[in-house]
């Protein structure tokens, strides 16, 4: 009797649909849906951050995958000059991004935080340019790649074949979604940032210093979509405009799961990912995989605008 | 003072209307890409003062482009024509994302806007190649007016106005307190008896007529398309730089931020030949930091001082 | 029939909740013709949620809204002032970007539907009547008072069979209320009914006919204000468990 009436909501239906679609592809392609969940933990561990910044200080960056490609330069920069393994750029990278995200911050996020939305994302949009070209002029529009042995790595078991080390971003998001729930639920800061996400007037009314919470959510998402940069370039080509399409599937998600809900952001990057990948399998459709965002997007707003009317 | 500001408009469209009979060919050329961006800028911010933000200029630029530039080739019929369809599926398809998006505004409309460039550009490179050209476009036999420069000029000149007497129209009518009402405070807009979502659709589709009716003549006269090229970011963000630049929510602050980075433009492609989008992005973040209404507010600001 | 007819707007079992918090349950009200309403009680007792309601700026979530007969429950909010609720707002919301005259003017345009000439007519009659001059100066220059006229007149260009005011009285001088308290009168006798939401009990026992006591969201008490200011529960609700 539990299970029927758990089965009535909509967070089990949707656990369920899951499993059971999950169940289908498995038997017929798997290495779809292995394919699938790597490029979801990809999307998801991309989207998280920037749902963060937007959930608590209310801001979206459409320079979010601009900061990721910068990251991704970072690492073939270090890697070049270096010698040694990317992977190795993430703690350089990590501490650069926190800092780039609290100059950034103070520059020009804060200027703007109480004005109009359509100032803050003229800014960011502003913004995210400017990374995109001063990327062109440094390093011309050409796709660089990173050749680390590694990470070409496959495992075949039986007929399946799959890439091993795109693993790296399943653990990545499940890393990066443990830390960020832990820290807004333990942790002093995170519960303050909870508390100014959800009313920064009464926040502040209680003794919180409303800013300095926005400067550390904001540096501390920068620092992550930093790092995640040098993740991304290990596997795949860094041109200027690499961030872009991650922006705004990210803003897909975040749409779709409602802001505020960081879990949602899981569910719907799983749907996203594994759509994609089961178009990009049928012959002659791949190039349409692009489109799945969009129309998820437009679904979510028509979704959303009904149950505004009828609330 | 009203007879002056009548005289001064009509001299400067004398002047304008004349232009070709004593300028050189790469002056007019010059001027008539600079009218265009004018108008994209002009009819961006017909949008804006209703509260909407649009990043998808460029978007509609290339689907007025594909739709005109389609037609011309399975019809052959007068290139004008074929403009105007251009325009109107523009205007169709914004209709229909209007519907789809405009209940819920703000971020979500930006952002959907913000996609469409690149998602259009995604359809018609699926779309067969037979209607399209797919990834190499499609190449027309011929320009319009045969490349003539003088009647190049005259027909942009003749877009420049309709968008202009639009957005004029958008000033000064019940437009005018509907879209300021919308901007300023929805629920006050709905307490006065205004249906929000109606007036956005319509408006929207208005700005997305004249967005892809200078696409579509763009195409006219370069006498192609390509996915690339067409539904570049320059068309989104070049109008919107200029218009910000000049003063947002007026006719005459696009049409002088137009004037000021479309000349200042040609120089910069000569002094950096790529990576000069950045000026247009720090021009987008310095004015939104420091010079919220423009040069026309720095003006008004100045003049009123005295 | 005849008892049908007096009563303009009333509302049927009318619950209101947000995201699971009650802000109204089961709310009966009548607001009769040419009758000035008072809606009082304490603060967060559904007071301004019940106008938000009543003009459409969200639907119930149960009950509903009868006009003239009609269930208005599903309109949306620019049908329901075209169809003459009207409404001012509690904190002032001045259209900044337009003038004085022009902030009237919108309720002329969109609601009846006028040209321009003929609101901007109808406009300045109506700041006329409510006593504003100066009809071109920008909202930002304007006093507490000439805003918050102005959100009468506003209400007003709309023509209304029923006028909502939601706590018109905050933040001007006492003189200044009682001016107003004329203006309300005067619109009554144009034929409107109003309901007032008001914190100044003298205002309400000088202007109101009836009064209805809200408490979380519920009908406490309802009569002429000298009886309910008398009632020990509506005393109690006011003063609180701990008075």
């Amino acid at each position: 009797m539990q299970i029927v009436s758990k089965l009535r909501e909509r967070r089990y239906q949707a656990i369920l649909g899951a499993i059971i679609m999950a169940v289908i592809i498995l038997a017929v392609k798997p290495e779809v849906l292995l394919e699938g969940i790597q490029r979801s933990s990809l999307y998801a561990v991309i989207a998280l951050p920037m749902a963060l910044i937007l959930g608590i200080v209310g801001i979206i960056n459409l320079a979010h995958g601009d900061f990721m490609m910068l990251g991704s330069y970072m690492a073939y920069w270090f890697a070049v000059k270096s010698g040694l393994d990317p992977l190795l750029a993430m703690i350089p990278a990590m501490l650069a991004f926190f800092l780039i995200g609290i100059l950034t911050f103070y520059a020009l996020i804060k200027p703007v935080l109480g004005s109009q939305e359509l100032n803050q994302l003229l800014l960011t949009f502003g913004l995210g340019l400017v990374l995109e070209e001063a990327a062109n002029l440094s390093f011309t529009s050409a796709p660089l790649k990173l050749s680390v042995p590694y990470v070409s790595a496959s495992l075949t078991i039986g007929d399946l074949t799959f890439g091993t080390f795109e693993f790296v971003y399943v653990l990545a998001a499940m890393l990066v979604f443990y830390i960020i729930s832990l820290f807004l639920k333990k942790t002093r800061i995170g519960r303050a940032a909870r508390a100014v996400g959800q009313n920064p007037k009464g926040a502040k009314l209680v003794g919180i210093d409303v800013n300095k919470t926005y400067l550390i959510i904001f540096s501390l998402s920068i620092a992550i979509i930093g790092t995640i940069g040098v993740l991304f370039a290990m596997r795949h080509s860094v041109f200027p405009v690499m961030g872009a399409p991650y922006t705004m599937k990210s803003f897909c998600l975040i749409a779709m799961a409602g802001i505020g809900n960081i879990t949602g952001i899981l569910w719907y990057s799983a749907l996203l990912g594994v759509s994609e990948s089961i178009i990009t399998a049928i012959p002659g459709a791949a190039g349409w995989a692009d489109l799945v965002f969009f129309a998820l997007i437009v679904g979510a707003i028509l979704i959303r605008s009904y149950q505004q009317r009828v609330k | 003072m009203k007879i002056w500001k009548a005289f001064v408009i009509a001299a400067l469209f004398l002047a304008a209307a004349s232009l070709p009979f004593y300028t050189g060919t790469y002056l007019l050329h010059t001027i008539y890409i600079i009218m265009m961006y004018m108008s994209l800028a002009i009819s961006w911010d017909m949008l804006l003062r209703a509260g909407q933000l649009s990043f998808g200029i460029a978007g509609l630029f290339g689907i007025g482009g594909y739709a005109a530039t389609m037609l011309q080739v399975f019809t052959n019929i007068n290139p004008l024509i074929c403009i105007l369809f251009g325009a109107i599926m523009a205007g169709l398809i914004s209709l229909l994302i209007g519907l789809a998006t405009l209940r819920l505004r703000g971020i979500y409309f930006a952002i959907i806007t913000l996609a469409m460039a690149e998602i259009f550009r995604v359809i018609i490179r699926n779309l067969p190649d037979t209607w399209t050209g797919g990834a190499m476009g499609i190449v027309l036999n011929n320009a319009i007016f045969n490349g003539d420069v003088k009647q190049t000029y005259w027909l942009v000149f003749g877009i420049l106005l309709i968008t202009i007497v639009l957005s004029e129209v958008f000033n000064k009518s019940r437009i005018h307190f509907a879209i300021t009402s919308i901007r300023n405070d929805e629920i006050v807009a709905m307490s006065s008896g205004i249906d929000i979502f109606k007036w956005l659709v319509v408006i929207f589709v208005i700005t997305s007529t004249l967005q892809g009716l200078v696409g579509a003549a763009y195409t006219e006269i370069y006498g192609s398309v390509n996915p690339d090229a067409n539904f570049s970011v320059h068309y989104s963000l070049l109008p919107l730089a200029m218009a910000l630049l000049g003063g947002i929510r007026s006719t005459w602050g696009p049409v002088i931020g137009a004037i000021v980075l479309g000349l200042a433009g040609e120089y910069l492609k000569l002094l950096m030949p790529y990576g000069y989008l950045i000026i247009y992005g720090l021009i987008i973040i310095l004015v939104i930091l420091f010079l919220p209404d423009g040069i026309m507010g720095l003006i008004k600001k100045l003049t009123q001082k005295k | 029939m005849d008892m049908q007819d007096n009563v303009i707007l009333k509302t049927e079992k009318l619950s209101r909740h947000f995201w699971g918090l009650v802000a109204l349950t089961q709310v009966d009200i009548e607001l009769k013709r040419g009758e000035i309403l008072g809606i009082i009680g304490p603060n967060g007792a559904g007071k301004t949620t019940l106008i938000n309601v009543l003009t459409g700026l969200f639907p119930p979530t149960e009950g509903r809204i009868i006009y003239e007969g009609k269930d208005i429950s599903a309109l949306p909010a620019h049908i329901r002032s075209r169809i003459g609720i009207a409404r001012t707002f509690q904190i002032s919301r001045p259209l900044v970007d337009l003038t004085l005259l022009e902030n009237v003017m919108t309720g002329a345009l969109f609601a009846r539907g006028l040209t321009c000439p003929q609101a901007i007519k109808k406009a300045s009659d109506v700041c006329g009547f409510m006593g504003l001059q100066d009809l071109d100066k920008p909202v930002s220059k304007l006093t507490a008072l000439e805003i918050k006229k102005m959100e009468v007149a506003r209400a007003l260009s709309t023509d209304p069979k029923i006028l909502m005011l939601d706590e018109l009285m905050a933040g001007i001088s006492s003189d200044e209320a009682d001016e107003m308290m004329d203006l309300i009168n005067k619109i009554r006798g144009q034929g409107i009914s109003i309901c007032v939401i008001e914190h100044v009990m003298r205002v309400i026992a000088a202007l109101t006919d009836r009064v209805i006591v809200l408490d979380w969201g519920r009908t406490l008490a309802e009569g002429p204000y000298a009886e309910v200011s008398h009632n020990p529960m509506v005393i109690k609700a006011y003063l609180g468990e701990d008075a």
